[in-house]
């Protein structure tokens, strides 16, 4: 038999959730309290009442405006596969096009610079050849104003390309002339000696495969970097630079820096203009 | 009406997803749900809900007496369910678990609104205790006005109620949700009983 009102046991009592010694101490005071047994009654009455809470269920029109936001909408297989390569897709785009801005915009076609380093024997050779060839002493292996028969020729024999294009400008019959070409023995160096004239002036483009010239001008891969040196002994002007394999040098004794020479391979109205506005520095 | 549309809901089967016996938060999960569910599938997600949402809504519902913060209630319980489900170590644990998202959002609900305006939605008309208490649509009214007094509980005092009437939980699941003793659970249930047979004491002449 317990003493003190167990008021905040009842409701406990009332479900059978005490344990059971406790269960029977509890229901030997109620029955003698009559406090006790008024409490429980009420709260039978409550418990009675509690059950009558109504359960509820989620309307249809709510349900789906509840289930929208929580459950990510089936994406089909083409708009996952694009949402999976979107980003790297975006990315090579961005890339693609910053690569165009800067070949087009921001890239330098062609620089001319002053050579900083003493002249290798490519050009060394290349000036012996252009005093020779403004001596006339130059004895032509193949004599040919024909660029296509020039070319073919130098392929064949020394496996040297030369970019001549087989159409020229209407206006460059009236200054421009192609006089031959002939190999030549260098240190065991497959060279090439391509003389031509503009305006009457000579001119001497001398070429040999890029592995075998000790020094010579790196290829740049975006861009032509020509080197500039003003040949001391003559007044000659050198231009030396390296494209696809192959090193050239080019003598000459033409205005500015003799850039008209380059004119040979170059007959596009842009390309010549570029030329021209360039400056070795 | 309601006990049978919550019947038929939770035998809609899914394709993949074998519904099970149970209703409210009390309703078994299929085996495999939770970890598709974790893997974000979306059908998993889809029987989640619908195994789940009437018995959230039931104590959301009960607990605010107000459809729209009731809804409310039951997104946020939602959305924290789904963005913390990969923290439930044991799927054993499932229920208490809910139960006590659905507590923790109440509780957030309720300090945030501070003051439930109790069936500010639905009309409680006083029931005429000398009325058929057979009477279907005085059944009805009795329950919301059980749940209008309810609503006006301490929140604290209100949730064991919801907990052990809506839900069915014993005492000690009750603790073991709120973290609290079973001795706690049965104190506040004895006062909240007591609160409640007093202010529906009107009552007593109809159950």
């Amino acid at each position: 038999m317990i003493h003190r009102h167990p008021s905040s046991e009842l409701s406990a009592y009332h479900h059978h959730q005490l344990p059971l010694e406790r269960e029977r101490e509890v229901a030997g005071h109620l029955s003698g309290c009559a406090r006790c047994r008024a409490e429980l009654d009420e709260i039978a009455f409550a418990a009675r009442l509690a059950k009558r809470l109504p359960r509820a269920t989620v309307p249809v029109s709510l349900a789906m405006l509840l289930e929208r936001p929580l459950i990510p909408r089936r994406a089909g297989q083409a708009e996952r596969i694009a949402r999976q390569w979107l980003p790297a897709a975006a990315s090579l785009a961005a890339v693609i096009l910053l690569g165009v801005f800067w070949y087009f915009a921001i890239r330098q076609p062609l620089r001319v610079a002053v050579a900083a380093s003493p002249p290798n024997n490519l050009e060394q050779r290349a000036v012996a050849e252009h005093v020779r060839h403004l001596q006339g002493t130059l004895s032509w292996q193949l004599k040919t104003g024909d660029a296509r028969e020039l070319q073919r020729w130098l392929l064949e024999r020394a496996g040297l390309f030369a970019h001549l294009p087989e159409k020229r400008p209407a206006t460059d019959a009236q200054y421009f002339r192609l006089i031959g070409t002939s190999l030549l023995g260098l240190e065991r160096i497959d060279a090439a000696v391509i003389g031509y004239e503009i305006d009457g002036r000579p001119v001497t483009l001398v070429t040999a495969k890029l592995s075998q010239v000790r020094d010579a001008p790196a290829e740049a891969r975006f861009s032509k970097s020509v080197f500039y040196r003003a040949e001391a002994a003559h007044g000659f002007h050198v231009l030396s630079w390296s494209t696809e394999g192959q090193a050239y040098v080019l003598v000459s004794a033409l205005p500015h820096y003799g850039e008209q020479g380059c004119f040979l391979c170059h007959t596009t109205t842009a390309r010549r203009a570029l030329i021209s506005r360039m400056n070795p520095r | 009406m309601a006990a049978k549309i919550a019947e038929e809901s939770s035998a809609i089967a899914r394709p993949g997803w074998v519904m099970t016996q149970g209703s409210g938060l009390a309703a078994a999960l299929p085996p495999g749900l939770i970890n598709a569910c974790r893997k974000g599938e979306r059908e998993a997600l889809r029987v989640l809900f619908e195994l789940y949402k009437d018995g959230v809504f039931s104590i959301a519902l009960n607990f605010s007496g107000n459809k729209s913060l009731a809804l409310d209630i039951c997104q946020d319980v939602f959305l924290k369910l789904i963005s913390t489900l990969h923290s439930l170590r044991d799927e054993a644990n499932f229920r208490p678990w809910l139960c006590r998202l659905v507590v923790n959002s109440c509780m957030d609900a309720h300090r945030q609104a501070r003051r439930f305006v109790a069936e500010a939605e639905d009309e409680v008309k006083k029931i005429d205790s000398a009325a058929s208490p057979e009477d279907a649509a005085q059944q009805q009214q009795l329950g919301l006005e059980v749940r209008s007094q309810v609503a006006r509980l301490a929140p604290h005092l209100r949730i064991p109620i919801l907990l052990r009437y809506v839900e069915g939980l014993s005492y000690e699941e009750i603790g073991r949700v709120l973290g609290c003793s079973m001795g706690t659970v049965a104190s506040r249930l004895s006062r909240s009983h007591k609160l409640l047979a007093r202010r529906l004491s009107y009552l007593r002449g109809v159950i």
